[in-house]
């Protein structure tokens, strides 16, 4: 596991794209305190690793598929109508440099 | 020191389905931009994936076709990262359980076929389209949520052309399975390259680096033989190759840096809580797969016992449509399959390229065609007169039968008549057959065209040949004095 | 101040029948009554919209019990063409172009939503203090909270505005104001209902649930809001029911179990009394009472098992929200999309977002994943088979939705907790097991409001309903409203 230090808090929270207030990462610090007591707590309970990590509440598959129909897409005004960034049909943006890994801009 | 190349490919194969993989927004290219999306597609609060069931049977038949074991259940999961082309803010993938692994593909490598490993195939969706203009960037979510398979193939091949062989064989998979258009111009097939070296005879892999960018299939050659080049002259100089992500660049054919990987983003996988394990039920499974169309090796073997030479083949599969056609014309019972060949390769496509026309715009059935090459084949007709026949099918959609009957063309076969024709004619050049026989061969053609003029081209060549030279003997050249 | 909406469905729906007033009178008594809210209860109106689906109904049949009845939704549930913000500043000016599956289904069965309400930011609290609006009051005690993080559909309720209003439970979001407010609270089994629009918190954990006054109605309200959507994956393919049919006929099962546990636990007088003779009473109807030994060690787990959980899919379904096709924009002149997004996060989230989604982050990083997030979804296995073990012999867990009266605002603290109490989580097994959880009224300590939960195995919903009847009928308490001294 990393170790928890403001340097880590601070970049978990670039990471998630926002800044924390001054004093926040302070007192993240001291909330990982708790979490990691409360995570040896779970550690120490009777056949907590043995068992199988659960997503679902409970197991019921599913066996059924949505059909392949299209249906009516939104207008594009009902697309744009919340966003406040647009130039003409297109959501607009600084200019996007820097790729993320493993998508090549066209 | 000798290196030896290592390269693994990744391959984006966008899937043709009507909807999106999660949402039932039409796949549609071209259009206005951001009129093809469902909320879904804009990450829209509250909206919910639901996994299409065409994508799945694509996926299906892909880990088929690539001899890949098929997973029995579905799971998905989330790949988190931000970007503005990803309106979740999380990609829906198959991080730990993909729908196809462990297969296979075979590819020709100068004569030889070679096995190059896949690791797997998972199903996953594409993201929105980014237009970069000076100093602002437009996006345009209609290809968001587009169906992918991501193919992963084991790092085992070797060279450039091997590179180049096993995207070929992918892309031709693909688009024989009717699952993608595969082409790689217009990003419905997209790669990603690791090249990386070790000296020869070593088993530790070395540091790779990431090609991106490549619009062609010459280009995946060009751009591992130069990365191969580059990291051996690096390495030679007794430097070290670091991890980096490069662009091909056509113009001057080199990879080009485009960022070093320094820090490798944390997807933060976790299982998608919004879609239940799917059960693929045997049924499913062997309905997708046993509606599958014939993989392009399938047809080479069988084209090659049917008599095709290499070259044939290969022609032929260039267009699914016509090697289809081809064998539905097989199957009605073809005497000649070269002959078919000709007439599909040659004038039929020859035609409809010229007048833009598809195949199933032909005026004429294929029982058409398979009636003309036979009666060909049989000697019903010549060679020359099957051309016009030909024609004229093309042209007017008449049946050959009919236009064989209408223009008369029936060639005299019946040895008897023909030889009356032949009996005249000997005796009508008695100097030509003297020619003959005493060395001059061409003669023997001369004699031939007159009994083809005579019966106004409708007298079988080959039987009259056969009859003049077993009629007036040997064609006996002189002894150089 | 309202003179029909504290009233129960069933009341309205018979005036409506017999046209002694008309689905316009209502909306015009729920729209008096939201305007004199002084509990903080609501973020957008949609009077007008109200007054105009009212006007369109001409009759109501016998068999339509919701029709022409106003009610109120949560923040969290898209509304189309209403501003929906999840009391967060980040969807201020949001206007959906979508309902909620549930909505749709409200509005077919011609019910009218006059409101939304407010709720904890995001669905991440349960105090109902954190809304971008501010707190919301309790009507019994306004220095006490209500809880959250359906604070404004719990407040709205317990002061008579209207009979129904939607919520959203996570964790206990509406168990636990219901307890704090003298109502019916009700979450359906995970997949009962279709959580199509509803803003995700926590996928696993997340259930649509309700306020009503009594049993009888939140039945109704289930009939309607169940069954399989297209549009949700996770909803359940199983046979919808008329959960009514189960109040109506005094439908129930027969066994009654609680945790020793619990019962040894808790320390207030007035909740272990009520909550004693409440099982004696029962018992005299014929149920069985049984002591059930469930591991203390995973009732103290279920704390930390939930807040890792739950932070963590949060951080990964609230990753959508970035200015960027929806939201306030980035004003900053950022250069680019980076500084865009940042801007819009870092202004749009409280700083107690913020800190759980570092934490609930940190604890998906790949590194960190095996003995964090990971972890927490193991012990939830365990938890889980062990509540499933406890449904293998037993029907029901009935035991106190809340351990103490609603706490003041002065009292409060939203930080991680250091020494969790397992008795103010104990509502969490509904929601890591998916089971069927109704909260009512059990009693009064200081003129507060306290409930008892009725926890039922997995889509049995109409034998907790049927078992909420019975309960009830013994504590005679329902269709409370705070009575306002005006």
């Amino acid at each position: 596991m990393i170790k928890v230090t403001k340097e880590v808090i601070e970049k978990c929270a670039t990471n998630m794209m926002f800044n924390l207030n001054p004093g926040q990462a302070d007192l993240i610090f001291e909330e990982f305190n708790t979490v990691l007591t409360q995570i040896d707590f779970l550690k120490s309970i009777k056949g907590v690793d043995e068992s199988e990590p659960m997503t679902f509440p409970y197991s019921e598959h599913q066996k059924l598929l949505r059909e392949d129909k299209p249906a009516k897409p939104l207008s594009t005004k009902a697309v744009l109508s919340n966003c406040n960034t647009k130039l003409g049909n297109q959501v607009k943006l600084p200019k996007v440099v820097g790729n993320k890994n493993d998508e090549i801009d066209e | 020191m000798e290196y030896e190349p290592v390269i693994g490919i990744e391959i984006h194969v966008e899937l043709k389905t009507k909807s999106k993989m999660f949402s039932s927004a039409p796949c549609t290219f071209g259009k206005d931009p951001n009129s093809q999306t469902v909320p879904l597609d804009l990450a829209f609060p509250g909206t919910m994936p639901v996994v299409n069931e065409e994508a799945v049977v694509f996926g299906i038949r892909v880990s088929t076709a690539l001899n890949m074991k098929v997973a029995r259940t579905l799971y998905f999961d989330r790949k988190n990262y931000f970007y503005p082309d990803l309106p979740k803010g999380y990609q829906i993938t198959q991080q730990f359980h993909p729908i196809g692994r462990d297969g296979f593909v075979e590819i020709n490598v100068d004569g030889k076929t070679e096995k190059i490993g896949i690791e797997q195939a998972h199903l996953e969706e594409d993201t929105a389209k980014q237009i970069h203009l000076s100093d602002i960037s437009l996006l345009n979510f209609n290809r968001c949520g587009t169906p992918l398979i991501e193919i992963v193939s084991l790092p085992e091949m070797h060279s450039g052309l091997e590179a180049m062989k096993y995207v070929e064989a992918i892309r031709e998979i693909v688009a024989y399975l009717g699952v993608s258009d595969g082409k790689m111009e217009n990003g419905s097939l997209r790669c990603d390259i690791n090249v990386s070296l070790r000296p020869k005879g070593t088993i530790k892999l070395g540091t790779k680096c990431e090609c991106k960018n490549l619009n062609t299939i010459q280009n995946i050659r060009s751009a591992v033989d130069y990365e191969v080049k580059r990291q051996s002259e690096i390495l030679d100089a007794g430097g070290q190759v670091e991890q980096e992500t490069r662009r091909y660049d056509e113009g001057l054919k080199q990879t080009v840096l485009m960022r070093k990987k320094t820090d490798a983003i944390d997807y933060k996988y976790f299982r998608e809580p919004n879609i239940v394990p799917i059960d693929l039920d045997e049924g499913f499974i062997y309905d997708a797969i046993h509606s599958m169309n014939k993989l392009p090796n399938a047809y080479r073997s069988e084209l090659k016992a049917d008599g095709l030479s290499d070259y044939e083949i290969e022609e032929l599969l260039k267009n699914q449509d016509f090697v289809v056609y081809f064998e539905d014309c097989l199957a009605l019972g073809i005497k000649n399959s070269s002959t078919l060949w000709n007439f599909l390769m040659v004038d039929i496509l020859g035609y409809l390229n010229k007048s833009q026309k598809t195949l199933d715009e032909l005026k004429f059935s294929k029982e058409n065609l398979v009636q003309l090459v036979n009666d060909l084949t049989s000697g019903k007709i010549n060679s020359k007169q099957a051309k016009e026949v030909l024609a004229i099918m093309i042209e007017e959609g008449k049946n050959p039968t009919d236009i064989i009957k209408e223009k008369g063309m029936e060639q005299i076969s019946d040895t008897g008549e023909v030889e009356k024709l032949v009996d005249e004619i000997l005796k009508n050049n008695q100097q030509s057959v003297a020619d003959y026989q005493h060395g001059k061969d061409h003669a023997l053609g001369y004699l031939v065209g007159q009994v083809m003029k005579m019966s106004h081209g409708k007298a079988n060549p080959n039987l009259s040949k056969e009859l003049i030279v077993k009629k007036i003997g040997p064609c006996i050249k002189p002894t150089n004095k | 101040m309202t003179k029909l909406m504290n009233k129960p469905i069933s009341e309205l729906h018979e005036l409506l029948v017999k046209k002694e007033i008309t689905p316009v009178d209502l909306v015009n008594d729920c729209i008096a009554g939201v305007k004199s809210d002084d509990c903080n209860c609501f973020e957008a109106l949609n009077f007008d919209g109200a007054l105009k689906e009212a006007g369109k109904i001409t009759e109501i049949k016998e068999e339509e019990y919701l029709k022409g009845i106003p009610y109120f939704a949560k923040d969290n549930y898209s509304t189309k063409g209403i501003e929906t913000t999840a009391s967060s500043n980040i969807l201020n000016g949001y206007v959906p172009v979508f309902d909620a599956t549930v909505i749709s289904k409200l509005n077919r069965a011609g019910m009218i939503m006059v409101a939304k309400t407010t709720m904890d930011e995001l669905a991440m609290g349960g105090t109902g203090t954190t809304g971008h609006k501010g707190s919301t009051l309790n009507p019994y005690d306004h220095s006490r909270i209500i809880g959250g993080s359906s604070c404004g559909s719990a407040s709205s309720l317990a002061l008579g505005l209207a009979p129904l209003a939607l919520g959203s439970d996570t964790g206990d979001s509406v168990r636990k104001p219901a307890s704090n407010g003298g109502l019916v609270g009700y979450k359906a089994t995970w997949g009962r209902i279709s959580r199509y629009g509803l803003f995700p918190f926590a996928p696993s954990l997340d259930a649509v649930g309700f306020f009503t006054r009594n049993v009888l109605d939140a039945s109704y309200v289930l009939s309607a809001l169940s069954g399989h959507d297209r549009n949700d994956m996770s909803s359940s393919y199983r046979k919808r029911e008329k959960y009514e049919n189960y109040v109506l006929g005094h439908k129930t099962l027969k066994k009654i179990g609680y945790f020793k546990a619990v019962m040894d636990s808790i320390s207030d007088k007035t909740i272990k009394d009520s909550y004693v003779d409440l099982l004696n009473k029962l018992k005299a109807k014929g149920y069985e009472v049984i002591a059930y030994d469930y591991p203390v060690e995973l009732l103290d787990a279920l704390y930390p098992t939930y807040m890792i959980i739950s932070c963590a899919e949060a951080t990964s379904n609230d990753a959508n929200l970035d200015g960027i096709r929806f939201g306030p924009t980035a004003k900053d002149n950022p250069k680019t999309y980076s500084e865009y997004m940042t801007e819009c996060r870092t202004k749009g989230f409280s700083d107690l977002i913020k800190r759980r989604f570092v934490i609930g982050s940190f604890s998906l990083l790949s590194q960190n994943q095996e003995e964090m997030f990971s972890r927490a979804q193991k012990a939830r296995r365990l938890i889980v088979d062990n509540l499933n073990r406890f449904f293998d012999s037993i029907d029901y867990l009935v035991q106190p939705a809340s351990f103490a009266i609603p706490k003041k605002f002065s009292e409060l603290s939203t930080a991680w907790s250091t020494h969790p109490d397992f008795l103010d989580n104990i509502l969490t097994l509904g929601n890591f097991g998916g089971n069927p959880s109704l909260t009512l009224p059990m009693a009064f300590e200081s003129g507060m409001p306290l409930g008892i939960n009725v926890t039922g195995r997995i889509f049995e919903d109409g034998y907790v309903m049927g078992l909420g009847q019975e309960i009830e009928n013994i504590t005679g308490l329902k269709n409370l409203t705070v009575k306002e001294a005006k």
